[in-house]
């Protein structure tokens, strides 16, 4: 299946969201605020640090 | 006076690596302390991911439903769980200054502050896991969490302390098993080849047992008092946590199954394992490829000297040892005299050490001190990067020979209960005996000699032994000790 992303035209914010979690980044959590970050984002992050 | 504990906190204290803090049973891990931990640290990493690991981060609050949901887990956390109930101060109206907790803020549901992840860490894999094409997820993360303890050590027992937390989803009962065995050896060898500390691998007694797992593996060190140090736990938890979540995923012929689990970690803990295993009166002692420093040139120039000759001389010398991957410091301070060098050297535990004075550079004549063993061994400069260099695996094994001589002459074996009350009481070490299996003669053996079951090897033979307490044929040969 394909992966729908929002144009950045159509809501940049909803892209932004679409990015994120389409690329396996992060997600919600069931504690409000309160992310979960996925493995290929500590890599980049660890990369970044 | 003979005052184990006591040495532990000048240790810790004079070397720099932790202090307490204003915050009850936290402390403040130091620049050198933490040093060391992150080289812990990114070994351990390397290793979880050449297992095929990987790392992802998890919130710290675990909303109060979720932290219940596996009920033998969250019984076994709950006294020393801290709980956020309000988000937001407000400024006191009968203090100028002072602020309050606002009861407008109240939470409508707890916050539990990680005790451990496996609920915050389940809920998600709910998500994430239909069919078995989604498994196996491992995953690892590094980060804090927080046990209310009421008797706290330095590094030994925080109520923060960092962590590594495992948390793994399989499809079959055995895979779940061998990855609990796999990171068990992991921890073991890391051990072993890294902190020069060989343990005793085995499984917990089910009183033992971390709440909420089917099986608690385990290695055990033995500290120079005598007294047992359990270094590192993996669990396996069977469908505990699957069932609690309700995570099942389907299989390839769409049936539904609850996932297996498993988890594990190695904590802060290992600083003070790593610090009671080599030191000794005169300061830390580290093994060299924990040693965040592993040579520290001291440049002598006295007031008749050119002082250029001298640091040229060591500046040459650092870059060479750079230029080779050894980690190297150059201690020019100035306005410190030599002998307070060479003791701040020993005190950390430095496990090398080279004056570079005129004398050394006219005579063409070094010595490489080394701090394991406080023995000095003279070399010309040509020879200083080979002796170096090879010097930082012969010190390791030479460590790790020591301390495998120590962990074998001071565990004993035992067929009576006397020999064991009189080697317990003297805090020897690991005392192996035969046990019957039985929750009661461990709890009557725990309570008459303070001693507990530290692990159950998996090679010992038990056949025709009997248990010392209760004389009844023994189910399995154990190792007992005092631990921290």
């Amino acid at each position: 299946m394909e992966k729908k992303i929002t144009p950045r035209n159509e809501d940049y914010s909803k892209w932004y969201n679409d990015i994120v979690s389409e690329a396996g980044l992060a997600e919600s959590s069931d504690v409000r605020g309160c992310m979960i970050t996925q493995s290929g984002t500590m890599i980049l992050f660890q990369k970044l640090a | 006076m003979y005052d184990y504990s006591k040495w532990y906190n000048d240790i810790v204290s004079e070397a720099g690596l932790a202090e307490s803090s204003d915050v009850r049973g936290c402390m403040v891990i130091k620049p050198y302390g933490f040093s060391i931990w992150e080289l812990m640290k990114s070994q351990l990493d390397k290793m979880f991911k050449e297992t095929g690991h990987e790392n992802a981060y998890f919130p710290l609050f675990i909303p109060k439903s979720l932290f219940e949901a596996e009920e033998k887990n969250a019984e076994g956390f709950a006294k020393e769980c801290a709980v956020v109930t309000h988000y937001r101060l407000k400024n006191d109206p009968d203090s100028k200054g002072k602020l309050i907790v606002d009861p407008d803020s109240k939470l409508e549901e707890e916050l539990i502050v990680r005790p451990t992840s496996e609920a915050i860490i389940w809920k998600t894999y709910k998500k994430w896991i239909q069919s078995y094409r989604d498994l196996p997820i491992l995953i690892n993360q590094w980060a804090n969490v927080v046990r209310w303890e009421m008797r706290t050590r330095l590094f030994l027992r925080t109520s923060e302390f960092l962590w590594q937390e495992g948390h793994t989803a399989h499809a079959t009962k055995e895979e779940a098993l061998e990855e609990t065995k796999l990171i068990n050896d992991i921890y073991s060898k890391f051990a072993e080849k890294f902190m020069a500390m060989p343990v005793v691998k085995g499984y917990k007694s089910e009183s033992e047992r971390f709440a909420g797992a089917e099986e608690t593996l385990c290695i055990e060190a033995l500290m120079q008092d005598g007294k047992a140090l359990q270094a590192g736990t993996s669990h396996f938890l069977g469908q505990n946590f699957a069932k609690a979540f309700d995570v099942k995923y389907a299989d390839k012929t769409g049936k539904l199954e609850y996932v297996w689990a498993t988890s594990w970690g190695v904590s802060t803990r290992l600083m003070g394992a790593l610090i009671m295993s080599h030191s000794d009166d005169i300061g830390l002692v580290l093994p060299p490829l924990l040693a965040p420093i592993q040579i520290i040139i001291i440049p002598l120039i006295k007031s008749k000297d050119d002082p250029k000759k001298i640091l040229d001389k060591t500046n040459e010398l650092f870059d060479s040892f750079k230029k080779l991957g050894v980690r190297v410091k150059i201690d020019d301070r100035e306005n410190i005299n030599l002998g307070f060098k060479l003791n701040d050297s020993e005190v950390k535990g430095i496990p090398m050490r080279i004056v570079v004075g005129e004398k050394e550079i006219d005579n063409n004549q070094f010595e490489v001190f080394y701090r394991h063993n406080l023995k000095k061994i003279s070399t010309d400069f040509e020879g200083i990067l080979d002796l170096v260099n090879s010097s930082i695996s012969s010190v390791q094994s030479e460590m790790i020979a020591e301390s495998k001589k120590r962990l074998k002459e001071n565990t004993y074996e035992v067929n009576t209960y006397d020999e064991f009350k009189e080697l317990i009481s003297n805090q020897s070490g690991f005392v192996i005996a035969g046990w019957d299996g039985t929750n009661e003669t461990e709890e009557a053996i725990k309570s008459e000699t303070k001693a507990t079951i530290r692990c159950i090897p998996e090679d010992l033979d038990y056949k025709g032994v009997t248990c010392i307490y209760s004389g009844k044929p023994a189910r399995y040969k154990v190792i007992f000790s005092k631990s921290y």
